[in-house]
């Protein structure tokens, strides 16, 4: 089968299921299908399956072989764009290889519109880098589309690792609902910077997304959550989170906006499956239990549908609501640990 | 959690108990410290029954993993090392030996026999000495301590252990606040951490963050026998504790040329690690390393070989570069053009590379270590006893008693 058919496939796929609809017999097949498809054409991720089988039909592509390796269906030649992680101790950064956008957007914007705009568009700030600036960052990508998307008026607030809090401050005062977008670093900048607390309208949102990586102090989630709540005039259930990373195509949003009452969890798009596994076996964990996030992306066409996160994470078929995603934060590995290591940065290159 | 007065009372109590240790003979505090080592040794001694009962909860390690480390260090601090020890100490005429008044040992959680050496060393030494065990395992100092009770009371109260979790200042300022030499073992953090806390005249004796790597020369790769005997050297080291320990080798570089090249070595090394598996096994894997170790291991397999098992695994990765193992038995093997490079592939290490394994004879390891740049001094160490130290081994490039006692020039 071409790119073509099976990237339509796709598409309609994630059509039919934007609204929250769920047809997982189908998702799975198509996953099983595009997996056959890249094994054909990825070549680690043909060398991972000659591994051992896998409790899922086909293995899942571990984050960190985008670091050391090239993982994409197609040459060098063909890339549309390559988005990078933020890197590691070491330097060395993961590349995620896209060679068509089409599935990107189209998985982006259907949950983004689930999850954050339902009401449609509104003004939108953002606390990221503008796409210009950051043309390899996954996350100003998507925040560039939502302009086209969902923007009636877009203000890019955070240049070169820094905070603009005039033009911050000024984009705050409205009396239009507003989308302020970012990541939790910059929030945490903002929190740092900002002297007093805004009011923005009813219909206003804040989202938020990623960790720290050492870039700001660490605020705990709730923490953090309450501070935003507080200092923008949203209440906290509109303050969601996002989830989402560079290796993957699709992104997970909280659920609170649409079902405020219930646990604060990630939905997962009925594109998506996402399954917590055994460290050891692979196996799937039962409902309920936590493991380590395996999140197989069907918009994940051009490079692997199948990713191994470090994250650890608890899935539950959650009704109504979908399957749902509880983070329990990144693993740490085993670094500090007694007299062993954290010294990666001092390996010179990769 | 131990009370800061009770600390500070317990830091008095050592010190005081000073006077007593250092009355006695060098030679008699050796006879007794390795005859208190030896019923931990001893399984049939209450001591040695404690220690395999508790020790596999508290370290993570299974019951023969656990029995093995017991036996490959006790069998090399028996009492013949200890007087040998204290032979070394005497300083040479002209001089006294002045020891430190307190000694302060601060543990890391990772290799429970890490111990052994500094607690021994500070007694020899005759310093009395106040031991931080991790919190979550403080089981072999404690029965130190009790086996020396039970052989001289005396002797006993010059060494208290306490444990506390890390990250209490109070706590942290009361251990150290009378100690002349503080022996920190854990993460490059914790030794910041300490640095900043003890006093200007105070000494810090640090061993931070570590690993081991080895090397098979094409000298000990000359038929078959020859690399099938290093790889069951280096399957042990890569065993041993886990390979949790900062002297467990994380790469073993396999220099060309010889009658077996790297890839096929790597495949004997599985072979191996596949057996010590049965004999051996490995602990049960913690979910933060599991998550790590699935990253590695995909790593390997994605661009390299991966041989993988029950509890380990072998990456063979061509010339890649060193990454560094997740431990819990995961190793990567590569190619090394020529030994003589080897200096230049561990200049980047600097003091973190704690032992060099190296496979064949000891003029293999000679020429090895004369090859090694300034900055790197890790012990030189025969394929199989890279986490088997001596009890006279140096610690981090330096003597066993850095710091326990300092020289008085009768002039």
């Amino acid at each position: 089968m071409s790119r073509a058919a099976l990237a339509a496939k796709i598409a309609a796929l994630i059509d039919r299921l934007a609204d929250g609809a769920r047809d997982d017999a189908a998702r799975d097949a198509l996953l099983s299908e595009a997996a056959a498809w890249q094994r054909t054409r990825v070549k680690p991720l043909a060398k991972l399956a000659e591994r051992r089988e896998d409790p899922l039909g086909f293995p899942a592509v571990p984050t960190d072989v985008f670091r050391y390796v090239r993982v994409a269906a197609h040459p060098p030649e063909e890339d549309a764009r390559v988005f990078r992680t933020s890197g590691t101790t070491s330097g060395a950064r993961g590349a995620s290889c896209v060679r068509e956008l089409d599935l990107y957007d189209r998985a982006a914007k259907a949950e983004a519109t689930r999850a954050l705009f339902s009401a449609g568009p509104m003004r939108l700030v953002f606390l990221a880098p503008h796409p210009e600036e950051a043309p390899d960052s996954s996350l100003s990508y998507m925040l560039g589309r939502f302009v086209d998307w969902f923007g009636t008026e877009a203000r890019w607030v955070f240049s070169e690792g820094r905070l603009d809090c005039v033009a911050l401050e000024a984009a705050l005062e409205t009396d239009a609902p507003t989308a302020v977008l970012g990541t939790s670093f910059a929030f945490v900048f903002a929190e740092d910077a900002l002297k007093r607390a805004f009011s923005l309208p009813a219909g206003s949102l804040v989202m938020q997304t990623g960790g720290f990586k050492g870039r700001s102090r660490e605020v705990a989630p709730d923490a953090l959550r309450a501070a935003i709540s507080a200092r923008y005039g949203v209440p906290e259930a509109r303050v969601v989170g996002e989830y989402g990373m560079t290796e993957l195509s699709s992104q997970m949003y909280e659920t609170t906006l649409r079902a405020p009452e219930a646990p604060r969890r990630y939905g997962v798009p009925g594109w998506v499956r996402c399954v917590a596994v055994d460290p050891e076996t692979l196996a799937p964990r039962p409902d309920g239990e936590p493991g380590l996030l395996r999140i197989d992306d069907l918009a994940n066409l051009d490079t692997a549908v199948g990713i191994q996160t470090s994250d650890l994470a608890t899935v539950r078929r959650d009704g109504a609501r979908g399957d749902t995603l509880e983070l329990h934060g990144r693993a740490s590995g085993a670094t500090p640990r007694g007299c062993s290591l954290a010294i990666e940065e001092a390996l010179g290159d990769r | 959690m131990i009370g800061e007065a009770e600390l500070r009372d317990r830091v008095e109590a050592a010190i005081s108990a000073g006077a007593q240790l250092r009355a006695r003979p060098r030679e008699e505090v050796a006879s007794l410290v390795a005859a208190a080592w030896g019923l931990i040794a001893d399984p049939e001694r209450a001591p040695g029954r404690a220690a395999r009962e508790r020790l596999p909860e508290t370290t993570g390690l299974s019951l023969p993993m656990i029995a093995w480390a017991l036996r490959a260090t006790f069998e090399q601090a028996d009492e013949a090392a200890h007087l040998e020890a204290a032979r070394r100490m005497t300083p040479a005429e002209g001089a006294a030996l002045s020891p430190a008044r307190l000694s302060a040992l601060i543990l890391a959680g990772n290799v429970f026999t890490a111990c052994v050496q500094p607690c021994s060393m500070a007694l020899l030494a005759g310093s009395p000495l106040i031991v931080k065990a991790s919190s979550k395992d403080d089981v072999l100092p404690q029965l130190f301590v009790a086996a020396l009770a039970e052989i001289d009371l005396e002797l006993a109260e010059a060494c208290e252990v306490v444990t506390f979790p890390g990250g209490t200042p109070s706590l942290e300022s009361a251990l150290m606040s009378r100690a002349d030499v503080v022996s920190v073992y854990g993460s490059d953090a914790t030794l910041t951490a300490v640095r900043q806390r003890l006093s200007p005249t105070a000494t810090l004796v640090p061993h931070g963050h570590g690993l081991g790597v080895g090397l098979v020369p094409r000298g000990a790769l000359g038929d078959e026998a020859e690399a099938a005997a290093a790889a069951t050297a280096f399957a042990l080291d890569v065993a041993a504790y886990d390979q949790r320990g900062c002297m467990s080798p994380h790469v073993i570089w396999v220099e060309r040329g010889g009658a077996i090249d790297a890839r096929r070595w790597a495949s004997m090394l599985a072979t191996q690690l596949g057996r010590l598996a049965e004999d051996l096994p490995r602990g049960a894997l913690p979910a933060d390393v599991g998550a790590a170790q699935i990253q590695w291991r995909g790593v390997a397999a994605a661009r390299g070989e991966l041989h993988e098992g029950d509890g380990w695994a072998v990456s063979y990765e061509g010339r890649a570069a060193l990454r560094i193992s997740p431990g819990w038995r995961n190793v990567m093997v590569l190619d090394l053009e020529d030994a003589r490079q080897v200096g230049a592939a561990l200049g980047s290490l600097g003091v973190h590379l704690k032992t060099l394994g190296v496979a064949g004879d000891a003029a293999l390891r000679r020429s090895v270590a004369a090859s090694l740049p300034p900055g790197v001094a890790p012990r030189v160490a025969p394929a199989g006893r890279m986490q088997r130290p001596s009890l006279l081994s140096l610690a981090d490039g330096r003597p066993p008693w850095e710091g326990l006692f300092r020289l008085t020039a009768l002039e």
